[in-house]
């Protein structure tokens, strides 16, 4: 019996061994979330400095994204531009995560080439390297590709560094308001004007295709929805309605604009179709309903309405006319915006009397105070849901600000002239 | 003040109902045990005293011999003749007649004697058996019980000298976990995640060790799907390069080290994601 | 009726657009590898007819209000407004002519829901004079919500002076 029992006892020590060899798994559950550490090597044309300094660029992109740390260039040990120009050793001893190397070359006609190449410092290798080919005038949006790319492969999210931003400025001049409806690229740079009007333009929001914009102009001495092609700057009225015409939002198909009419008497939410310049009320009630916004598959519109006693944000699925309010926490939630996810909710919330940008999960309801200012509105999020924009005042002045779309990073965008308001993110472009 | 009374009555009642709950659960399950083992031995008992009504067939043996004597009766005396002879032959007859009634009720007791004692042999047969069965099974179980407690104790001399051989085992096993925890910790702190990681991803990494700590190879052995997830995880363990404590246990347990961690994997699955 | 309204302002809206493409510079982008979409974007920088519509024949004299305030988040009448309508109502009976009605809001609250707000204050002058007996069809809401601030600056007082209808 004993014996046997020993037995028993020795082959069971020694499977328990054998499993644990094969399977001996340590889990790991938890991390941290800090930026990654990234060193962005001068970019040159074999030592001489290019129109754009393209590193710089691209650091400054990522580094604005709030996911990265750049290392700055003074602390560089060496100034690589090919791959197998790196030592590791001298990143690894700054703990540096990647390093972005890469050089330009002209071409017989003028254009320049840009190679480059993302390595991982600690696995010692290169993860991809890459040509970009562009004009001297392209450079800025060679940086941005590339900021894009690196910013792809390391985070798993696509970059919104190639994309545009469209915002309102309204500028004293000779006693008068002057406003402007202007286009930058998403880092601020290049800003392209629009329209200038002496009457106010508002509420400027992007077709899916990111060839145009569609906005409200009081030009006429009245408010009305104009939409204005980028490229050649041809401009259409939409609207001429008695009363409001405002809140223009293009849906995701492109076919339709979201729109807010008053013309029955108090501000309804309409449908107009682009192909047969018709339109269709989508809401009936006698209280104030505006500010639509398309869920992502154009299925259902999300909206203000204070129909409830205060304003609160709605959807309403169109095929069905099934209405659901989305919004109870406090007694002020305005202006949603969907992340393309179409589970973040995005909104204006006052808390304690103050605005500020809030996000909903709309899966689990949770609602998150994102910014910390004062008079903080307009949000809009990023194509890829990572980031929104929003304006908000620092000294009286109106400027644009941005923030994760998980509070964890915010900044202001570089200040221009004038009240800055209503920021708008462009589609992905291509 | 007002709500004091309510509320111990309240508790009263709540304790009181948890009480009679706690001791239906104790009496209620108990009892259950035993009755399934006891349970048999009631119904051999009822049994002997249902066996006992054997009686019908005792009671038919009672009232046959009554049902033999009536066609006995019945016989009608002859009439008595005139002459002598004849009545010497009657009177013959008779005694012989009464004799034979005699021999007949001899018989007849003698046969009813016999019955009786059969039965009797018979009844005190069957409550022998009987007793003797009731004895054969309390044995019986007596025996079984005795076999199941040395059963037990041997089960315990044997975990006894089990847990002594398995000692060393679980103190190799105390040396894993204190070395994974250890393993898991320092890479947990240098695993930054991207933005696009969501909780259900998971990615199994394959890790190869030097004894003096340092790691050869790491390998995806199961992907997520996600490419940055999967090369965060890769960095992370990249970044780490060096487990200290593990060239330590090469040199104080290699038995451990050789078996456990000179190869291993790591599973990244984040928990304290968002979504 | 809206129609011809239409024609009108699409002719001026033409009209910039010629302006537009007489000022505007498109460049056509050479796009490869990296370069993406345009390059320098449409440029419009036509002054679009100035100053708009105005009504210039509102009878103002006797220093009488034409600017009318109101509680925040509210579009009811403050009773000092009253008299001074009333006296909007009687010439405007007597001498009918075209009167916009300026809806404003404070900068408090997003930008369309000021605009519907600023409609709701412009609404309930109208009411009021056509009550009084005012023709509907001289009277035009315009609301400009937030967008054309009476004052600059967010203090109490000046929002205050924000929060208002004007009469034109």
């Amino acid at each position: 019996m004993t014996k046997g029992s020993y037995l028993v006892a020795m082959v069971l020590a020694a499977v328990m061994v054998c499993q644990a060899h094969a399977e001996l798994t340590i889990d790991v559950t938890h991390g941290v979330d800090n930026p990654t550490r990234i060193a962005v090597v001068p970019i040159t044309e074999s030592g001489s400095q290019l129109r754009e300094d393209v590193g710089a660029i691209v650091a400054e992109d990522l580094r604005r994204s709030g996911l990265f740390e750049p290392m700055p260039r003074t602390n560089m040990l060496s100034n690589p531009a090919t791959a197998g120009e790196v030592y590791f050793r001298d990143w690894r001893i700054v703990s540096m995560e990647y390093v972005v190397v890469g050089k330009a070359v002209r071409q017989s006609d003028n254009r320049i080439l840009v190679t480059y190449s993302l390595l991982q410092v600690p696995g010692e290798r290169t993860v991809f390297t890459e040509e970009v080919r562009g004009s001297d005038s392209e450079l800025r949006d060679i940086a941005h590709h590339i900021s894009d790319k690196v910013f792809e492969t390391v985070t798993g999210i696509r970059g919104v560094f190639s994309t545009r931003i469209a915002y309102i400025t309204a500028t004293p001049e000779q006693g008068q308001l002057v406003y402007r409806l202007l286009v930058s690229d998403a880092d601020g740079a290049r800003e392209r004007l629009m329209l200038r009007s002496k009457q106010p333009i508002m509420s400027p929001s992007w077709s899916p295709d990111g060839a145009e914009l569609v906005y409200v102009s009081f030009e006429t001495g009245r408010p009305a929805i104009f939409r204005q092609r980028l490229v050649d700057a041809h401009r259409e009225q939409v609207t001429n309605f008695g009363g409001l015409n405002g809140a223009p939002a293009w849906s995701p198909d492109g076919r339709s604009l979201a729109l807010v009419l008053s013309k029955d008497g108090n501000p309804e939410i309409y449908l107009y179709s682009m192909a047969a310049r018709s339109f269709t009320r989508l809401t009936q009630h006698f209280s104030i309903d505006t500010e639509p916004n398309w869920t992502p598959d154009g299925r259902a519109i999300v909206f203000t309405s204070d129909r409830g006693g205060s304003p609160q944000i709605y959807k309403l699925t169109i095929a069905s006319g099934e209405l659901k309010r989305l919004t109870f926490n406090g007694s002020y939630n305005a202006r949603p915006r969907l992340a393309p996810d179409g589970r973040t909710l995005v909104m204006v919330h006052r808390n304690q009397g103050l605005f500020h940008i809030a996000s909903q999960d709309l899966v689990t309801g949770n609602m998150r105070i994102l910014t910390s200012t004062s008079l903080d509105e307009s949000p809009s999020v990023a194509p890829n849901g990572a980031m929104l924009l929003y304006a908000t005042k620092v000294g009286g002045k109106g400027v644009l600000a941005a923030v994760s779309i998980d509070a964890g990073v915010r900044f202001l965008l570089p200040s221009r002239g004038g009240d800055v308001r209503e920021p708008s993110w462009s589609p992905f472009l291509k | 003040m007002g709500k004091q009374p309510g509320y111990a009555t309240a508790v009263f009642c709540s304790l009181s109902i948890h009480g009679l709950l706690l001791a239906v659960v104790i009496f209620g399950w108990t009892p259950q045990f035993k009755e399934t083992k006891i349970r048999p031995r009631y119904i051999e008992a009822t049994l002997l005293q249902v066996e006992a009504p054997k009686l019908p067939t005792a009671r038919k043996a009672e009232t046959k011999p009554q049902q033999k004597p009536v066609p006995l009766k019945p016989v009608p005396p002859k009439p008595v003749a005139e002459k002598a002879v004849e009545q010497k032959r009657i009177d013959e007859k008779k005694q012989e007649q009464i004799k034979h009634q005699e021999r007949l009720l001899l018989e007849q007791k003698q046969r009813e004697e016999a019955v009786r004692r059969e039965r009797l042999v018979k009844e005190q047969k069957q409550r022998e058996e009987l007793a003797k069965k009731e004895k054969d099974k309390l044995e019986r179980l007596r025996k079984e019980e005795e076999a199941r407690r040395r059963a037990r104790q041997e089960a315990a001399e044997r975990d006894k000298e089990r847990e002594d051989e398995l000692a060393q085992a679980l103190e190799e096993e105390q040396a894993i976990g204190t070395y994974s925890d250890y393993i898991a910790n320092l890479i947990a702190s240098n695993w930054s995640r991207p933005p696009s990681a969501r909780l259900d991803m998971e990615v199994t990494l394959s890790i190869q060790m030097m004894p003096t700590g340092r790691v050869v190879s790491v390998a995806i052995v199961k992907s997520s799907g996600n490419d940055a997830f999967d090369r965060s995880a890769e960095q992370a363990v990249q970044r780490v390069a060096r487990f200290d404590r593990l060239a330590e246990l090469s040199r104080t347990q290699p038995r451990v080290f050789e078996s456990q961690f000179r190869r291993f994997k790591l599973t990244f699955r984040p928990e304290d994601l968002r979504l | 009726m809206k129609r011809s309204a239409f024609k009108t302002v699409f002719l001026i809206g033409m009209c910039s657009l010629f302006l537009a493409s007489c000022s505007s510079k498109p460049t056509t982008p050479s796009t490869s590898g990296a370069g993406t979409g345009v390059s320098n974007g449409g440029v419009a920088t036509g002054s679009l007819s100035g100053d708009g519509v105005r009504g210039t024949t509102l009878d103002t004299s006797g220093g009488i209000d034409t600017v009318f305030y109101f509680e925040f988040d509210r579009a009811v009448l403050k009773p000092e407004a009253l008299a001074a309508l009333r006296i909007h109502a009687q010439r405007l009976m007597a001498n009918p002519v075209n009167v916009r009605i300026e809806g404003h809001a404070d900068e408090r609250g997003t930008r369309e829901y000021n605009m519907a707000l600023g409609e709701r204050r412009g609404s309930a002058v109208k009411e009021f004079l056509t009550l009084q007996g005012v023709r509907g069809d001289i009277l035009e809401v315009i609301s400009y919500g937030e967008e054309s601030p009476a004052v600059m600056g967010s203090s109490e007082g000046d929002m205050a002076l924000n929060r208002r209808v004007e009469m034109k």
